[in-house]
């Protein structure tokens, strides 16, 4: 190799360096335990108290629920195209229809009862990512992942009452629940759970995640955080305390 | 000169703090029909170092390298179509990498999952560099071996794709006209013949996204290693490309390996792709009056790239090589390139691509001088 070009790879690695030591990474936390969960590109799951079992959705219009340790137990019939968000509310499984805009509400015996379209606008991908109630404001909160990141707040007749400023921290939101009084947000570009005031979804805590596509979040009966990753279609538990 | 540079320079730098709007793609729902519009724009301002004898330097200028508007639906939840269309390509026939028409196709995916088919005009799947879209790249310009110029990237045809293990691996097998970018025209060569190709590509522990930038910062590893192959035999006369053989009247084969690896910001990668040629010819001009019925043409391209989340900018370095001709002595091109992009508010970036020329190639194509080219892409 000639000199200058010798020259040229010194002055370029010297440069990422420098970049490297004055931009820190954040620093990660890891999950204490993991387990498959038998649902292809899961993206969202809710935690049920009542029988330690999971509701999941997935990429591929599905709505499952799981045993505690991830294995399927049974699957709705009525599908839809792209689920990114669900919750539970009054005995009911609120799901989010990604690409077509819609709500499509299930009783817990897996029947669809009602569905609703909403008007977002934005790319196929980019309609709602994830959905929760948000009990002290008594209405739902749905989140929009990019381009640009919105938090919405709908009311009971799914209508967009309310569009939240998202903090200056957030670029970016893949999923969204409510647990003992706070609201805990998702980022899968930034690897970040968000813990926020439920009333004026100020950012109260962060952590950094180290999960590879974290699309669902849920709290588990012990209070432990649960991070669902879509392409590994894994369960990761953290002791946030 | 310089000073028509600096201008030029000032100009781009001007319009880029002039814009401050936010884009996205739109959608527009139907039932279970959905269409989704979107599109990217790209203007470059390219200077080449000309030697000093030069007298014709007309690829000194700005030139808007694309203008392409992107329709991508679903079907009654079943079918999905795209159509991407690049009007710039209409006056520029001549350049592989940007067509009128970069993708007219129907696909569906069986309710399983494990099997998807697409039909009509696409990316023939060969190169992981070929099949990364030129938004995602981490440099304004493939490497000369995957540019378009060496093997037909699009045609007219079917893919059949497979996945298994939670799509860590994923098959691909297809079959095409065998004439490329030229199948728009309507006819098949003479010969009637197809061509074959597949790729085969293994991820773990999850499936790698298709981009040459790692902007999500992952934070676990991921690697993804593919292999492909390809196959043809035709008598297709008509080749307008750099070197002659992208399509022969012969027999071509070409296979191909490549490696991916993603952390932290960092993305690794490495290609090689070789062809085997027979021209039906034996006194072609491509076997250089040697006792022999085949030549060979091939090289390799080593990437590494960094993006720091925090300033929204990418850097990347890459060494490319190709020999169009193993029968021809001192026949391998050699660059080095360097790139920056930063990432503006409103899908907007701002790219730098630096060429420096390594080694030449006996014939000096496509071109021999260093160059510089700094493009505004915007995307919605």
């Amino acid at each position: 190799m000639h000199q200058i070009h010798k020259k040229i790879v010194i002055v370029l690695i010297s440069f990422l360096c420098i970049i490297e030591s004055g931009v820190a990474q954040d620093k990660l936390i890891y999950p204490d335990t993991k387990k498959k969960v038998a649902v292809a590109e899961p993206s969202d799951f809710e935690f049920i108290a009542s029988t330690g079992n999971y509701f999941v959705v997935s990429d591929h219009g599905l709505l499952t629920e799981t045993n505690s340790k991830g294995n399927k137990i049974k699957q709705a019939i009525e599908t839809g195209y792209d689920f990114e968000g669900i919750c539970t509310y009054n005995n009911q499984i609120i799901v989010a229809e990604e690409s077509f805009r819609k709500i499509m509400i299930y009783d817990f015996d897996f029947n669809l009862k009602e569905t609703h379209t909403l008007s977002i606008h934005g790319g196929r991908n980019q309609g709602i990512e994830g959905i929760c109630r948000n009990e002290k404001r008594n209405c739902f909160v749905a989140v929009i992942e990019k381009n640009p990141c919105q938090i919405l707040e709908l009311n009971n007749e799914w209508k967009v009452i309310r569009e939240v400023k998202v903090p200056n921290e957030i670029s970016e939101l893949s999923s969204v629940c409510f647990h003992k009084g706070f609201l805990y947000f998702l980022s899968d570009d930034e690897h970040r759970v968000y813990k926020l005031d439920p009333e004026n979804y100020s950012i109260l805590k962060t952590w950094n995640i180290a999960v590879i596509n974290p699309e669902g979040i849920t709290f588990n009966n012990t209070d432990q955080l649960e991070i669902l990753s879509d392409d590994r279609a894994m369960i990761f538990t953290f002791n946030l305390n | 000169m310089k000073h028509s540079i600096y201008s030029s320079l000032l100009i781009i730098a001007f319009l880029f703090v002039s814009l401050n709007t936010s884009f996205a793609q739109y959608s527009l729902n139907k039932g279970w029909n959905n269409l989704e519009i979107s599109g990217s724009t790209q203007l470059f301002y390219n200077y080449r170092f000309y030697k000093p004898e030069e007298k014709d330097r007309k690829k000194n200028r700005f030139e808007l390298d694309y203008a392409q508007i992107n329709f991508k639906g679903v079907a009654s939840k079943k079918f999905r179509y795209a159509i991407e269309l690049n009007p710039v390509g209409f006056y520029n026939a001549e350049d592989p990498d940007n067509g009128f028409v970069n993708e007219a196709t129907v696909s569906y995916r069986t309710p399983n999952q494990l099997f998807e088919i697409k039909a009509g005009y696409q990316k023939i799947p060969f190169s992981r560099y070929s099949l990364l879209s030129r938004e995602d790249l981490s440099f304004l310009q493939r490497p000369e071996l995957a540019r378009g110029d060496v093997f037909t990237r699009r045609d007219m045809g079917v893919v059949l794709k497979t996945t298994f293990w939670e799509q860590k691996i994923a098959i691909y097998t297809s079959v095409f006209n065998g004439t490329g970018e030229l199948t728009l025209q309507g006819d098949n060569d003479a010969s009637g013949n197809v061509e074959v190709a597949g790729r085969v590509e293994l991820n773990y522990p999850s499936p790698m996204d298709e981009t040459s930038i790692d902007k999500q910062d992952i934070t676990q590893p991921v690697v993804a290693i593919g292999v492909n192959a390809r196959h043809s035999d035709k008598v297709t006369e008509e080749d307008i490309s750099e070197y002659g053989f992208k399509t022969i009247v012969g027999t071509k084969t070409g296979v191909g390996a490549d490696i991916a690896a993603k952390y932290r910001g960092w993305v690794a990668s490495f290609e090689i792709v070789n062809f085997t040629m027979t021209p039906d010819d034996t006194a072609s001009t491509f076997l250089n009056g040697k006792p022999t019925n085949y030549f060979k043409a091939g090289g390799m391209i080593a990437e590494l790239s960094y993006y720091v989340k925090k300033l929204r900018t990418a850097f990347a370095i890459r060494y490319d090589d190709f020999n169009p001709n193993d029968l021809t002595v001192k026949d391998t091109r050699k660059n080095i390139s360097g790139s920056i992009a930063h990432y503006m508010q409103g899908n907007t970036t701002l790219r730098l691509h630096y060429w420096h020329r390594l080694d030449l190639e006996a014939t000096n194509k496509p071109w021999a001088d260093d160059q510089i080219r700094l493009a505004w892409l915007l995307q919605f």
